[in-house]
């Protein structure tokens, strides 16, 4: 599952055991692991459901960052509810498999071009991007995304660098120049539930979509 | 002429924008072959304060250049001044890609846009186009580009918009194959 890049966990409190065993299991599960010192500095949070009225500040301070973590929310007991809806409800002890999986769905969130089809909306200004910018085969690439949709694998498979890509296609994310269609409601869920901002409602909105006329469909 | 006779190019490429901007500097930039061009000592230079543009294209430039796999495309760098809507009618139609070079950094520049899409409009020039602002930072924001994006969207739904040196070699290729490259207003479904 590791692609390079750090889970940067960020946790609430240490004092119960439970998190600190949650915490072990994501570092073992093939991850590069890092610690957030902040919890804005994380992709990842592990609260602590048992310490009093932490899950309500936090659920707050959750609301409003643009760009928001994965959160599992570890509780005594599972008829717990967690103070947020896009929060993960773990119970201890957490089964390693459903680590791996929450996990997974992390890395969709980070990467949300890993999964499903593609589409630009428009090119990218390619002169930030230095000689790869130049580079005819991200050239051919934009072309491609803009054209049909496409999936990431296919992209790769026609030369283009995965760092090239992987730079042009975040920040076509972040600017929301970027529609990532995805047939799993699971992930699609997991990419939704880190949008925040105005345009990431219109993007939310397309996902939506995609999802209502793949669920008919079916 | 003698420097075009003989080269067989199967694309040509128009460059066009307002006086001054580096159109004939991005093509003699990146032309492999002699630069055939009608220049003249511009007075313009002492009407419009720019010192540093001395001549002016009054007919067009021509240049070529290959690409990786040797296809090759023609240049030709359009005039900029008004009084050569003749050459545009003849040269754009021809063309099968436009790149508009436009200064970045000036505060007319959505007008200016506005003015030659319009113009390209006129002439069935929109298909394949690129956008090229000139002196701004190639790390420039997207917020900053957007005013420019919005107006040609009303144009072309997802024509390129780049930031571009005409005299760096690499950047002026760049729009080139972009130009060359990027979908038809009508191929995006």
């Amino acid at each position: 599952m590791t692609d390079g890049r750090s889970v940067k966990v960020w946790v609430s409190s240490l004092r119960w055991q439970a998190v600190r065993v949650l915490a072990r299991q994501i570092q073992v599960a093939d991850v590069d692991f890092a610690w957030a010192l902040a919890a804005d500095e994380a992709s990842v949070w592990i609260i602590d459901g048992t310490a009093v009225d932490a899950g309500a500040d936090l659920s707050t301070h959750y609301a409003r960052l643009l760009r928001r973590p994965r959160v599992a929310y570890l509780a005594a007991t599972p008829t717990a509810s967690p103070p947020h809806p896009d929060w993960t409800l773990f119970t201890s002890p957490v089964d390693d498999g459903e680590v791996e999986r929450w996990l997974g769905l992390t890395r969709a969130a980070e990467q949300p071009w890993c999964n499903g089809l593609l589409r630009l909306q428009q090119w990218p200004n390619l002169a930030r991007y230095g000689v790869h910018g130049r580079d005819g085969r991200l050239i051919a690439a934009c072309m491609q995304l803009l054209t049909a949709p496409i999936d990431y694998q296919t992209l790769l498979a026609d030369g283009v660098t995965a760092a090239a890509l992987d730079t042009l296609l975040a920040d076509a994310w972040a600017s929301g120049l970027l529609i990532v269609n995805c047939a799993d409601a699971a992930v699609a869920e997991a990419v939704n539930s880190g949008l925040n901002t105005p345009i990431d409602a219109a993007r939310r909105a397309r996902l939506f979509d995609h999802i209502a006329v793949r669920s008919a469909a079916q | 002429m003698k420097a075009v006779l003989g080269h067989r190019t199967s694309q040509q490429v128009a460059f066009v924008g307002p006086f001054g901007v580096g159109k004939t500097t991005a093509l003699r930039t990146v032309s492999d072959i002699p630069v055939v061009n009608m220049d003249e000592t511009s007075t313009e230079t002492r009407v419009l304060g720019n010192p540093e543009k001395t001549t002016t294209t009054v007919g067009f430039d021509y240049g070529e250049w290959a690409f990786a796999d040797g296809t090759r495309v023609g240049l030709v760098g359009v005039p900029g001044q008004d009084r050569f809507r003749a050459m545009w009618d003849t040269m754009l139609p021809r063309s099968t890609a436009v790149v508009l070079w436009l200064f970045g950094d000036r505060a007319n520049a959505v007008t200016d846009c506005r003015t030659w899409l319009d113009i390209l409009a006129a002439r069935d020039a929109l298909d394949h186009l690129v956008v090229a602002l000139t002196r701004l930072p190639d790390d420039v924001s997207d917020a900053q580009l957007q005013p420019l994006r919005d107006v040609i969207g009303h144009y072309h739904g997802f024509a390129p918009l780049i930031t571009a040196d005409p005299r760096d070699a690499g950047s002026v290729m760049q729009t080139v194959m972009i130009a060359v490259g990027t979908p038809a207003a009508s191929g995006h479904g």
